[in-house]
C-alpha cells in the first residue's frame, strides 16, 4: 500500500474515532442530565414555570434598560404598596391613568407591567394596550406578578398615592 | 518561540475549559432559571427545552473536563464548537424574529447583556476552540506539522 493511502486510512480512522468519542460525551451528558431531572433539588417540575412570549422573569429585569414599572392592580392595592417609581395603570381607570404613563415613558425605555399574581390577566391586557394604543414597543409582563416581587425582596417598595 | 506557542495554546485550552465548566456549573445550580432563558427564545417545543435545560449544562461540564485530557480533547472541542455555533444561530434567529433574550450563559453571574458583545464573545470563543481542536489534532499527528 502506498504511503498516501496509508495516511488517508489513518485520517479517516481518526475522524471516526473522534466522532465516536464526541458521541460518548453527548450520551454521558444526556444520562447525567436525565439523572439531574430527578435528583437535582433545584430542578423545576416538568410543566412548571413556563414563560410566555412577552413575559420577563424577575431576575431578567436587571438586564433591561431604564425600566419603567407599571402597576396593573387596583388603585387600593397600589396605594397599599407598590414598586417604588411604578405608575398605576389599571384596566378600569385606563384612560384616566394613561396620561401619567405617557408623561414618563419615552422611546427606548423598557416597560415592565405586573398584576397580583401569575394567574391574573390584567397585566397582559394592559401590556397589550400600551403596545397598541400608547405605541410603547418594549413592554414586558412580569412572570409571577406582585407575588414574585414581594417574594424576591430586592425591589424597593413604596406605599401611598405618590410614585 | 515553540515554548511560548505551547503556553499560548495551553492557556487557550485551559481558559475555554474553565469557562465552560463555570457556565455549566452555574446552570446546574439553577436549572429553573436556565429553562426560562431557553423558553424566552420561543424556538423549541417545551419538552425539548426541558431536556436541554438539564443536559446542556452537563455537556458543558463534561466537555470542559475532557478538554484537559489527551484522548477526548479533540472530540470535546468539536462538540463545544458545534454548541457555540448553534447558540450563535439561535441568538441571531431570535434577534431577527424580534425576540428579546438574555443569554443565561453564566446563571446569575451573567456579565454579557447586549447582543453585539455577545456575538464578539462567541466569535472569540469559536476561534479559541478551533485553535484548540487543530492543536489537539496535531498532537495526535493527524495534521502534519509544517516543516
Amino acid at each position: 500500500m502506498k504511503r498516501h493511502d496509508l495516511c488517508l486510512r489513518r485520517k479517516s480512522g481518526y475522524v471516526l474515532h473522534t466522532l465516536r468519542r464526541a458521541l460518548t460525551l453527548v450520551v454521558i451528558s444526556l444520562l447525567l442530565g436525565g439523572a439531574a431531572m430527578y435528583f437535582n433539588p433545584n430542578s423545576p417540575e416538568y410543566g412548571q414555570d413556563q414563560i410566555r412570549r412577552g413575559e420577563v422573569w424577575i431576575d431578567m429585569v436587571g438586564n433591561l434598560r431604564d425600566v419603567l414599572w407599571v402597576d396593573a392592580r387596583s388603585w387600593d392595592e397600589y396605594r397599599r404598596l407598590h414598586v417604588a417609581g411604578a405608575i398605576a395603570v389599571s384596566e378600569d381607570k385606563y384612560y384616566i391613568q394613561i396620561g401619567s404613563f405617557l408623561s414618563e415613558w419615552r422611546r427606548g425605555r423598557d416597560v415592565v407591567v405586573y398584576c397580583s399574581s401569575q394567574a391574573c390577566a390584567s397585566a397582559e391586557e394592559i401590556a397589550d394596550r400600551l403596545r397598541r394604543e400608547a405605541g410603547a414597543d418594549k413592554v414586558y409582563v412580569l412572570h409571577g406578578g406582585w407575588e414574585t416581587i414581594v417574594k424576591n425582596g430586592t425591589i424597593p417598595l413604596k406605599s401611598g398615592e405618590g410614585r | 518561540m515553540k515554548l511560548l506557542l505551547s503556553i499560548v495554546f495551553f492557556l487557550l485550552r485551559a481558559g475555554s475549559a474553565l469557562l465552560f465548566i463555570w457556565a455549566g456549573a452555574a446552570k446546574v445550580a439553577d436549572p429553573g432559571r436556565f429553562l426560562l432563558e431557553i423558553q424566552s427564545f420561543h424556538l423549541l417545543p417545551y419538552w425539548l427545552e426541558y431536556v436541554v435545560a438539564h443536559a446542556l449544562p452537563c455537556l458543558e461540564i463534561i466537555c470542559g473536563l475532557a478538554l484537559f485530557t489527551l484522548g477526548y480533547s479533540t472530540a470535546a472541542s468539536l462538540v463545544l464548537m458545534l454548541m457555540t455555533g448553534a447558540f450563535v444561530v439561535f441568538l441571531a434567529t431570535a434577534r431577527l424574529l424580534g425576540i428579546d433574550t438574555s443569554c443565561g450563559c453564566f446563571g446569575k453571574w451573567n456579565f454579557i447583556n447586549d447582543f453585539r458583545t455577545h456575538m464578539y464573545f462567541n466569535a472569540a470563543l469559536l476561534i479559541a476552540l478551533a485553535i484548540t481542536c487543530i492543536r489537539c489534532m496535531r498532537l495526535h499527528k493527524l495534521i502534519d506539522k509544517p516543516e
